[in-house]
């Protein structure tokens, strides 16, 4: 623990935390030593950060009042969306165009002398948490959020992986960029969430390894034995027969388990493991997948006229194409033999019949509902599913775009942060900052970038689990 | 806390539009003829800066008592409380005025002053809803609680001030009571001084009525219901409700309510004085009211002197007016959009002729002897005609010779009709005569090069002229009015000298009525008695310049 009272007391200053070193702990420590000196502004980055930093501060039994928590893209989203006044704001679910855009005009925003007032007078102090996860335009945002009041800015290098839109991040490293910071640096050197009872030995193990990784020197997995390590062929993964399916398998007994692909570039893979398994982990969502819009759109697009093409066009979208193919032909659907099958066929051509009079979304997502339920027909984006369900409802009450309806829903989430549980599938990018019980690591000679690595090592609070094909990692190229 | 800088009214009682940009400014003195919409211009700011939540509108308050047209009051206000402009209040709707230009900008530059917009809507429902707004299409209006507005420090005092010496919430006194920051937190000492004093009634005997409760006790005990022990008498704390309304200042044992209306009003102003020590809007409506003049007149010197929040005062006083300066000035005027402001060169007028900002019609009189005429003029109408210039609107200003065009043109721009009335002795003044009458302004002028004394003496029948003789006379005497004359006529004056009419004599006699310091006239009670003089002999110089010069004002009094 560092002295709270000092890291606060600084002007500007910075923590170095390692991921389960104890952060949060130390946010929360640092305002209950601040209590009734005004409320302090935190600002981190993900939703899952600004929910994890309120649950801890609500056990600390710290007031609401003491404290305003959001994340920095909704900070300046709220400055942004009350003080522009040009009509070029690009639309929301243009996510590579309106964050920029929003922390950019921010940016002006802040220097203005009346807005600095607004701010000042609310807030006496600055938190921002994962600083390494500030593009260098978010960076310069806090740099002059930071001339108000005094600042303390957290974060762990190591774990700058949040290279959202492609956008360069701030480099905590830097002398230059960082100068007023580093010259009050204080570091956290304990791996508190191991310690406490969880896995100790993990813990320690994951403290030699960051060491190494800093260092770039090879990783020896088989000296680590709090891991557990195992070295398969990447092919053997979707042979059912081979050990490291078997493996997986057992895992899927695992209440809490997180399963890590290192390809963040595309959802296929992992899609693909999410059938190979039948359904049997969640896939992660990204928050801003397009695939989530381009089905609401499709929506928007129902006519009385091409609304058999557009509910098959769907149907493709949300479900799993073998089976669909022995359900519909090129006019509607298969003739059936069996009793059942005839029933729950008719009862889906009797809702397009009503369809092609009257345009319903409610409808629209009761036919979906009942494609789902016909023999062999299933999801494999359960979110992407529910979520088009919900907006389709959204729309139909509120008479607005299931586009529109869609948005909302995903920037609901965006604000209000989501619980992930279960068996899940993901990524780094979509996990960091999240903590389960067992990770199971897979492909992980696949890690190309030391940072990637560490956080996915660092996800796993009691049981970590790594397959690869080389018991030496060397994430460096 | 908090000051206007400008006003926005629709529909609202007599307004059907109004807008007026007061700019950064302390003292305001609405002035106008009476229903102009002075009243109702307080009304409107009291009505959107009330702390009260539950303030009663009624199908009568509709201006032509049309409800399909909301009643909408905006005002934008500066110096705002800091409590209201944080992130978590309207910190996020401030807006930006450009001193320099007076104008308020949504999209805000770093040297601009903070603003803060409030819109009072009320629609056919009668339900009254306060926003915060401004013109940024990205966000949405917020309402603004009454517990906000109480922050902003807006009273009116009106007629109805009794409920100021109160000590009930959204009063003055309450106001000033929470300010002080160690009693805020527990505001509950009044009504902890309202329950002692219950307990000293309780404990108080109230002898006279034992018998009476006697003969109740003991009749229920015979029916078997035993109360005899703790029967009382005191008063029921229901009827009392506990309401701070009930608690308010006493002259001894009289309370402030039954005092004169005067002091009533300056009390009430005083306890909002206070109050605006913090900064805060004190609306006055007609200060002078209940005062005698010296009164009224300290209490709008005192005001604009010490005050440290806004005021704004209404008044038809001249006693108030003459401590006032141009830039306090907003005239209103009827069925016009906007106030009407002042040129700062009447600074001087208003000392001089503060009667004549109160008109709708101003006859600006080249000096002294002028406004003297048409004061005779006006005793003709009175008896004549039976009709008078305050009937038609108009007053009449000294134009103090020089100053004179300046005057006529600043009473144009600020709205009023306007009619010169003046010589043609002097180039420089002849010269502007041209582009004044362009204006708008009408000019009743002497001939070229001659002045009002000219036509005295040269258009009015010598009978006329021989009053006037015997008026300057009674004023000296005989031998010295004799003597002055003499030494400007051609010859000698004979014995019976006033019975011969001749133009030299007339020549004389004006030559000797405008010698320097000796002026038979210049003075406003002469300039009456030339006027009623002349006004008798009307009939018999009409078609002389004077005489046309006199249909000219009578036309311009009545019609124009």
């Amino acid at each position: 623990m560092i002295d709270c009272k000092e890291f606060v007391s600084k002007e500007k200053s910075m923590l170095i935390a390692p991921a389960g070193f104890g952060k949060t702990y130390t946010i929360s420590e640092c305002l209950i030593h601040l209590e009734g000196k005004g409320k302090q502004l935190i600002l981190t980055h993900t939703h899952a950060g600004v929910a994890s930093l309120k649950e801890k501060f609500k056990q600390k039994k710290i007031h609401s009042s003491d404290y305003n928590i959001e994340t920095i893209t909704s900070f300046a989203q709220k400055y942004v969306l009350s003080f522009y006044t040009g009509i070029d704001i690009p639309s929301q679910e243009n996510s590579k165009e309106y964050y920029p855009f929003i922390i950019n005009k921010a940016k002006e925003i802040f220097k203005l002398k009346l807005v600095k007032n607004v701010i000042s007078r609310t807030y006496s102090g600055l938190f921002v948490d994962e600083y390494q996860d500030c593009t260098t335009q978010q960076h310069e945002l806090i740099s002059s959020l930071a001339d108000l009041f005094p600042t303390h800015i957290l974060g762990d290098y190591l774990q700058g992986i949040f290279g959202f839109n492609g956008e360069a991040l701030v480099d905590m490293q830097a002398e230059n960029d960082m100068l007023e910071f580093n010259n009050n640096q204080y570091s956290l050197n304990q791996p508190q969430r191991w310690l406490r009872g969880n896995n100790s030995n993990l813990g320690l193990d994951l403290k030699k390894i960051r060491e190494s990784i800093i260092k770039q020197e090879e990783i020896n997995l088989s000296e680590f034995p709090s891991i557990e390590t195992f070295t398969f062929d990447e092919r053997d993964l979707y042979i059912p027969y081979k050990d490291y399916y078997k493996e997986i398998t057992k895992l899927l007994k695992e209440e809490n388990l997180l399963i890590l692909h290192p390809d963040s570039t595309s959802i296929y893979p992992r899609l693909k493991l999410v059938k190979q398994f039948n359904n049997r982990m969640k896939l992660i969502e990204s928050i801003d997948d397009k695939d989530f819009y381009k089905i609401a759109k499709t929506a928007d697009e129902i006519t009385n006229e091409n609304i058999v093409s557009k509910l098959k066009e769907l149907s493709y979208k949300l479900f799993n194409k073998t089976e669909l193919d022995k359900w519909f032909n090129e006019k509607g659907f298969k003739k059936k033999r069996e009793e059942k099958d005839r029933t729950s066929v008719k009862h889906l051509e009797s809702l397009i019949e009503e369809l092609k009079n009257d345009i319903s979304y409610s409808k629209i997502s009761y036919f979906l509902i009942g494609v789902k339920e016909l023999q062999g027909i299933k999801s494999h984006r359960r979110e992407l599913f529910s979520s088009f369900l919900k907006s389709l409802r959204d729309a139909d009450e509120n008479k607005i775009l299931v586009s529109d309806a869609m948005t909302n829903s995903r920037n609901l989430i965006r604000r209000t942060g989501r619980k992930v549980s279960g068996r899940c599938i993901g990524t780094t990018l979509l996990t960091k900052g999240l903590e389960f019980d067992t990770v199971a690591i897979i492909n992980a000679h696949k890690f190309k970038c030391p940072k990637h690595l560490y956080v996915a090592l660092t996800r796993a609070s009691k049981r970590l689990l790594i397959f690869t094909n080389n018991v030496v990692l060397l994430p460096y190229k | 806390m908090a000051k206007i800088h400008s006003l926005k009214i629709s529909n609202y009682r007599g307004i059907e539009k109004l807008e007026q940009v007061f700019g950064i400014t302390d003292f305001i003195c609405l002035i106008g003829r009476g229903d102009s919409g002075k009243t109702t211009i307080l009304d409107a700011i009291s009505k959107v800066l009330s702390p009260m939540w539950n303030q009663t509108f009624h199908d009568t308050d509709f201006y032509n008592g049309n409800i399909s047209n909301p009643i909408e009051i905006e005002v934008s206000l500066y110096d705002l409380p800091i409590s209201l402009t944080n992130e978590n209040k309207y910190g996020l709707y401030i807006r930006g005025l450009e001193e320099e230009t007076n104008i308020i900008h949504d999209d805000i530059k770093d040297d601009y002053l903070e603003i803060l917009t409030i819109k009072l809507i009320v629609d056919k429902n009668l339900e009254p809803k306060w926003t915060i707004v401004n013109n940024r299409e990205n966000q949405e209006e917020i309402e603004m609680s009454a517990n906000d507005r109480a922050k902003l420090n807006v009273f009116l005092v009106s007629d109805y001030v009794d409920k100021h010496f109160s000590w009930s919430k959204g009063n003055p006194l309450y106001s000033l009571l929470k300010q002080d920051d160690s009693i805020s937190e527990k505001n509950n000492i009044i009504l902890d001084a309202f329950r002692e004093a219950k307990q000293e009634i309780d404990t108080s005997s109230f002898n006279h009525l034992d018998d009476t409760v006697k003969k109740v006790v003991d009749s229920a005990s015979k029916l078997g219901a035993d109360i005899k022990d703790n029967t009382t008498t005191t008063i029921d704390f229901k009827d009392i409700s506990i309401n701070n309304q009930r608690i308010s200042l006493h002259d001894d044992k009289i309370p402030f309510r039954l005092k004169g209306k005067g002091s009533k009003r300056i009390i009430s102003v005083a306890i909002q004085t206070e109050l605006s020590k913090l900064g805060g809007v004190l609306l006055i409506d007609e200060i002078e009211q209940g005062l005698e003049p010296d009164r009224a007149q300290h209490l709008a010197q005192t005001l604009k002197r010490e005050n440290k929040g806004q005021i704004f005062i209404t008044t038809h006083s001249r006693d108030v007016l003459v401590e006032l300066t141009t830039t306090d000035l907003f005239r209103v005027k009827n069925n016009y959009s906007k106030l009407y402001e002042f040129d700062s060169s009447l600074q001087g007028c208003i000392r001089s002729n503060p009667e004549a900002f109160f008109s709708n019609k101003v006859l600006v009189c080249e000096g002294p002897t002028e406004i003297g005429f048409c004061r005779g003029l006006n005793n003709y109408l009175i008896t004549e005609k039976g009709i008078n210039s305050a009937i038609k609107g108009v007053r009449f200003a000294n134009g103090g010779g020089s100053t004179q065009i300046d005057y006529t043109k600043a009473f144009l721009n600020a709205g009023y009709k306007v009619c010169l009335f003046c010589d043609s002795d002097v180039q420089k003044i002849n010269d502007e005569k041209s582009s004044l009458t362009s204006l708008g302004v009408t000019i009743i002028d002497s001939d070229d090069k001659k002045a009002m004394e000219n036509h005295i003496f040269e258009d009015l029948p010598w009978d006329a002229i021989k009053e006037l003789i015997e008026y300057r006379i009674e004023e000296k005497d005989e031998d010295s009015v004799k003597a002055s004359i003499n030494s400007k006529y051609t010859s000698e004056l004979g014995e019976n000298w006033k019975d011969i009419d001749s133009n030299d004599l007339r020549d004389a006699i004006y030559k000797s009525s405008i010698v320097k310091k000796k002026e038979w006239f210049k003075r406003t009670d002469h300039g009456e008695v030339i006027g009623n003089i002349s006004l008798k002999y009307k009939q018999k110089f009409l078609d002389k310049k004077l005489g046309k010069q006199i249909d000219q004002l009578i036309n311009w009094i009545e019609n124009d």
